[in-house]
């Protein structure tokens, strides 16, 4: 099937969401993702929100945005009430992922599909560059070369390069320490075109099973000091299982309730 | 008794339980990445018992940064260092606190790997981890500079910056 000849997204799965989905992870997003159980998925079925009531019968099925108009879509179990929160609770295997040799990115959603292009070598250059971190040694407060260019590309190419980086931490396709000291600086750097998807990365990131990776997304979201991250933080911290990382991030959850 | 501290990066530190391919009595790798010597010899700071020092010592440490941070440190109670057999020796330390610089800093020297794996051992079983969230970091830098404890311009250029943004916000307008 090529992908690229399908039509415009469906009305029904929130266009707007999906052009613009790293920002949006509002509650209203993931309760338009209910769908029967039975149902398969396949082109040409449309999402359907069902009663709250009928949980046991459905499935909720949860829409990754790893870039723009490029998404993971992943089953959500029964007992996540937030899917968003849920992360690492949620086997890491996405349902599918469309992409041709090109560069160019394909994402089907039900009826829909989008195509977007990035440049192949904002990919290669990230890759690269986390791959090379693993040789650093990176100290709290300290500027690195990976810190540099890592805030160059995305100063650069804004959310084309937030998509790479979502994908290689979320997906923990790189060193524990290389994606902790990533989003120590997503949270520090100030640059406001990319500052939704760098919180949605760092919200997400605190689901992430190795725990210098949930330690460095807590200090990113620190630094953003944005209360939007409380919700994420209290779950987080529910499940946390080391004692010191939980206090630590109890400490940020109190800093952020005391924002502005 | 007072302590020593090392600034350290409190998630190499976690304890980690339960690892099969760890031996019974053996320490995970990553702590060692905080415990870098030069020479043989390892930076550290003396904290007097009553602690009286530990935020001028905190601060100088985040004033040779290049960013405001948190600032994670382990204290280690001298004594507990004393078994180790390891030698300290007094030196001019490398803040912008000169202070700090002459008073407390020191070297813990002629160390071994063996003694290193020991101290690791020790921080993670005996030492307090703590860390100083950036916001307060960012308070105690402001209130260092603007009292001139510590100069500005002895400041890397970024934190520099970075300080006098926050000092010109915090100042109320005439």
């Amino acid at each position: 099937m090529n992908l690229a000849t399908e039509t415009a997204i469906s009305p029904k799965i929130h266009p707007g969401l999906l052009a613009d989905s790293l920002a949006r992870t509002d509650q209203e997003f993931w309760n338009s993702l209910w769908r029967p159980r039975s149902k398969p998925v396949h082109m040409g079925a449309s999402w359907t929100q069902y009663p709250k009531k009928e949980h046991e019968e459905v499935s909720r099925y949860q829409l990754i945005p790893i870039g723009s108009g490029r998404c993971i879509v992943r089953e959500v179990p029964l007992f996540a009430t937030m899917p968003a929160l849920e992360f690492n609770k949620v086997p890491q295997k996405a349902l599918w992922v469309t992409e041709d040799t090109t560069g160019k990115y394909y994402t089907w959603l039900e009826n829909a599909t989008v195509q977007q292009e990035r440049p192949e070598e904002i990919d290669q250059r990230i890759t690269i560059l986390f791959e090379a971190a693993k040789e650093q040694d990176f100290e709290d407060g300290m500027e690195s070369e990976f810190s540099k260019e890592l805030v160059y590309l995305i100063k650069k190419y804004g959310n084309a390069a937030m998509e790479i980086i979502a994908d290689l931490i979320i997906y923990e396709r790189v060193n524990a320490e290389v994606a902790s000291e990533a989003l120590r600086w997503l949270g520090h750097m100030d640059h406001p075109m990319s500052y939704h998807s760098r919180r949605w990365l760092l919200e997400r990131s605190l689901g992430c099973s190795p725990a210098m990776v949930r330690d460095g997304a807590a200090l990113g979201l620190a630094s953003m000091d944005d209360p939007h991250a409380i919700p994420y933080l209290k779950q987080t911290i529910l499940r946390e299982n080391y004692t010191e990382l939980r206090e630590d991030m109890e400490q940020v959850l109190v800093q952020l309730e005391h924002a502005y | 008794m007072p302590f020593i501290l090392r600034t350290i990066r409190k998630a190499r530190w976690y304890k980690v339980e339960g690892v099969s391919w760890l031996g019974k009595g053996d320490l995970h790798a990553d702590p060692l990445a905080d415990l870098n010597t030069k020479d043989n010899e390892l930076s550290v700071w003396l904290v007097e018992d009553d602690r009286s020092n530990l935020e001028q010592i905190v601060t100088a440490l985040a004033a040779n940064r290049t960013h405001v941070s948190n600032l994670d440190y382990a204290l280690l109670d001298l004594r507990l260092l004393s078994l180790l057999n390891t030698k300290i020796q007094y030196t001019m330390g490398g803040t912008p606190d000169e202070k700090a610089n002459a008073l407390w800093h020191c070297d813990l020297v002629e160390l071994s790997a063996l003694k290193i794996v020991e101290l690791a051992k020790m921080i993670l079983a005996e030492a307090e981890r703590k860390r100083i969230p950036e916001r307060e970091v960012r308070q105690l830098m402001t209130g260092a500079v603007a009292s001139r404890r510590i100069e500005r311009t002895k400041l890397k250029d970024s934190l520099r910056d970075k300080i006098d943004k926050l000092i010109t916000a915090d100042t109320p307008s005439p």
